[in-house]
């Protein structure tokens, strides 16, 4: 008897046979390449490990807002296009009012970075209790001083190099980043804006009740979205309202900087309009 | 040995035919592929606590046995047209995986019209090429193949090549249990490869970890490479060179969400191209005229000349381009290189000659000299 491989040893027909059915099998292969669908290089998504999600919207008197596609009006009437808008929710409790009970997200930061081809961003709170009913949240605008002074943090939550928001090479972030452009119409200026807002004065805490939403209850087999409303033209809010042609490139500690950060711990910078459930 | 290689090259590709012409068959050990063989996985890591996980598809995880195959085939020039160019042609591990050309040159001499990407620390970068058009390691790894200005050749031919050799077809089985090549496994065993292309081990990383200590005019050039200028903070202001803006402190490349790691940084046209509208090319939106991959700077000494067609040969020139009071009228140039100024009510960055000259003594300590000497990354 022979073996396979001696038949296909013996003489140049056979060889060549071989070379045909190559070929046959390359070009097979070549068309069945077509059949080949994204999904079979991806895993299918699985979002059982959250059942608590805030989502984010970046809005602009009431309309969406993509990066470096869309120009608003901020309360001077001035124009202006974000080309990069990101800061860090973190520390995030919740709380039931009635029976007391807390809870509180470990490594809590989370970077909210909005791109281009969204008008939203998820964050995703780990570890919700299942047992839980929720009617308040507390959250800050930035990084805490411990973690802002200390690279022990570093790898904690999204506390992570290369994000942009490092100040640098060993502790200190941004707070908040919006980088872009503006138009004063009154003065017919144009210009670059950059706003990076840090430093520990900064820092701002939020407490929000989530009572006309509806309790929140965190279930095992369901998603509870906590819809928000991120209002850019509200970082440009106070008395006097920010003139971006006078101030278009803030990344100090000084009253400037604490205005802004007033303005992102006020209830209109972040809005939140409604509780979805969503059975998975 | 021999025996084996023979057996299962041959019998296979008669038995897949009838197979593959009745459906799409996801990559997997056909019928006579019985022998399994069991795949020693390979980590990916920075080793630095705070720098952001590597990306690693679910799909094609890093093994030693992939990897071998793709290093084999990193380096065969047989997978050019006229095998003549290699991956390695344009991407050789002394110039830290660029190839010290203004633009790389493919078959028959051909000049493309960009300079070759360094791959360094791939697993942490999102979009490949210079203008973007690539969302993953295993698609970009292809595309050179069938680039008729670069390797001029078809994954057809490739496949056919390679299952024709029985070193190659042993090589498959080892790291995907078939002996059946196909482009999607080719595309999977470079990529491995490629993303084992680490380097974190240079001066900077031994300095960050308190092994090592940088010279003052190091430090200097670290503390201006971090800072943002801040000409109206205090009396004096605050001096900086503005380079974290974009290449982030750490992996020193742009950011890694969507195209966010673009920018335009008003370099010229190319010598004999035109202007090279980049990221534009792909998104088609004019806002994005021009912008091009932030790459790492890390190993940048050795990656002269630099940027995306190779306008500068030195770091001096690069800082100098920096440093120039044209370079704030560039159209579409970037905020965060018109938002920088040294001093109040200027239009440059405006830094000193001695801190251009500590900017790149800094960026001297980011060669990774156990890298470019890492045998695992040579031609085996």
């Amino acid at each position: 008897m022979m073996s396979p491989r001696s038949i296909y040893s013996q003489g140049l027909s056979a060889r060549f046979a071989l070379t045909s059915i190559l070929s046959l099998l390359l070009s097979s292969l070549v068309v069945l390449s077509g059949c080949k669908t994204k999904s079979d290089d991806q895993p299918t998504p699985t979002n059982k490990d959250y059942q608590v999600v805030i989502r984010l919207n970046a809005k602009a008197n009431g309309a969406p807002v993509m990066m470096d596609r869309t120009w608003f009006l901020n309360p001077n009437q001035d124009s202006v296009l974000a080309r990069s808008f990101s800061f860090f929710i973190s520390n995030i409790k919740l709380t039931d009012t009635i029976s007391g009970a807390t809870w509180s997200e470990a490594d809590s930061y989370h970077l909210v970075n909005f791109v281009s081809d969204s008008s939203y961003v998820n964050i995703k709170l780990k570890g919700v209790p299942q047992s839980g009913k929720f009617n308040k949240i507390s959250y800050a605008i930035g990084v805490d001083q411990a973690a802002n002074s200390s690279s022990a943090f570093l790898g904690k939550g999204d506390l992570v190099q290369g994000t942009g928001m490092d100040w640098n090479w060993t502790d200190g972030w941004k707070f908040l980043l919006l980088e872009g452009r503006f138009k004063d119409v009154s003065t017919n200026t144009r210009g670059d804006l950059v706003y990076h807002i840090g430093f520990n004065t900064n820092y701002r805490t939020v407490t929000r009740s989530l009572a006309t939403l509806g309790d929140l209850v965190p279930t095992k087999g369901s998603r509870q979205t906590i819809i928000t409303d991120v209002n850019l033209p509200q970082l440009f809010a106070g008395n006097p309202l920010v003139d971006v042609a006078t101030n278009n490139n803030e990344m100090g500690n000084n009253t400037f900087t604490r205005q802004i950060a007033d303005n992102y711990a006020s209830k209109a910078f972040i809005q939140f309009v409604s509780l979805q459930q969503q059975t998975y | 040995m021999h025996v084996a290689l023979g057996k299962y090259s041959v019998v296979p590709l008669i038995v897949a035919i009838p197979m593959l012409l009745l459906s799409c068959k996801k990559d997997g050990a056909a019928p006579d592929d019985t022998v399994q063989y069991t795949q020693t996985p390979v980590t990916i890591s920075s080793g630095m606590p705070g720098y952001p996980a590597p990306t690693i598809p679910s799909d094609n995880p890093t093994t030693e046995e992939g990897v071998l195959l793709g290093r084999t085939l990193f380096y065969d020039p047989k997978l050019s047209a006229d095998g003549t160019i290699s991956c390695a042609s344009c991407h050789q591990l002394s110039k830290g995986m660029a190839d010290g050309l203004p633009v790389s040159i493919g078959i028959r001499g051909q000049r493309t019209n960009r300079s070759s990407m360094p791959l360094i620390n791939l697993a942490w970068v999102n979009k490949f090429f210079w203008d973007g058009r690539v969302n993953s390691l295993e698609e970009q790894s292809l595309h050179p193949i069938d680039n008729p200005q670069e390797m001029g050749n078809s994954i057809g031919n490739v496949v056919s090549y390679l299952q024709g050799q029985p070193a190659y077809v042993t090589m498959f089985s080892r790291a995907f249990n078939t002996s059946r090549v196909n482009p999607n496994l080719v595309a999977k065993a470079i990529a491995q490869f490629e993303r084992t292309l680490v380097s974190f081990n240079s001066k900077y990383d031994r300095f960050i970890r308190g092994q090592e200590a940088l010279t003052t005019e190091e430090a200097k050039g670290l503390a201006l490479f971090s800072q943002h200028p801040d000409p109206f903070a205090g009396a004096n202001g605050v001096r900086g060179a503005n380079c974290n803006d974009c290449h982030s402190v750490g992996l020193f490349q742009g950011k890694t969400t969507g195209f966010q790691g673009f920018m335009n940084n008003g370099t010229p046209a190319g010598a004999g191209l035109p202007q090279d509208l980049g990221l534009q090319l792909v998104t088609n939106q004019t806002a994005d005229a021009g912008k091009m991959r932030i790459p790492t700077l890390r190993n940048i000494a050795l990656t002269a000349p630099y940027m995306h067609a190779g306008q500068f040969g030195t770091l001096a020139d690069v800082m100098d381009h920096y440093n120039s009071p044209s370079l704030f009228q560039k159209p579409n140039v970037d905020i965060l290189i018109t938002s920088a100024i040294n001093r109040r009510f200027t239009t440059e960055l405006g830094l000193t000659a001695a801190e251009k000259q500590a900017v790149i003594a800094f960026l001297n300590t980011l060669t990774d000299t156990s890298f470019v000497n890492n045998p695992a990354f040579k031609k085996p």
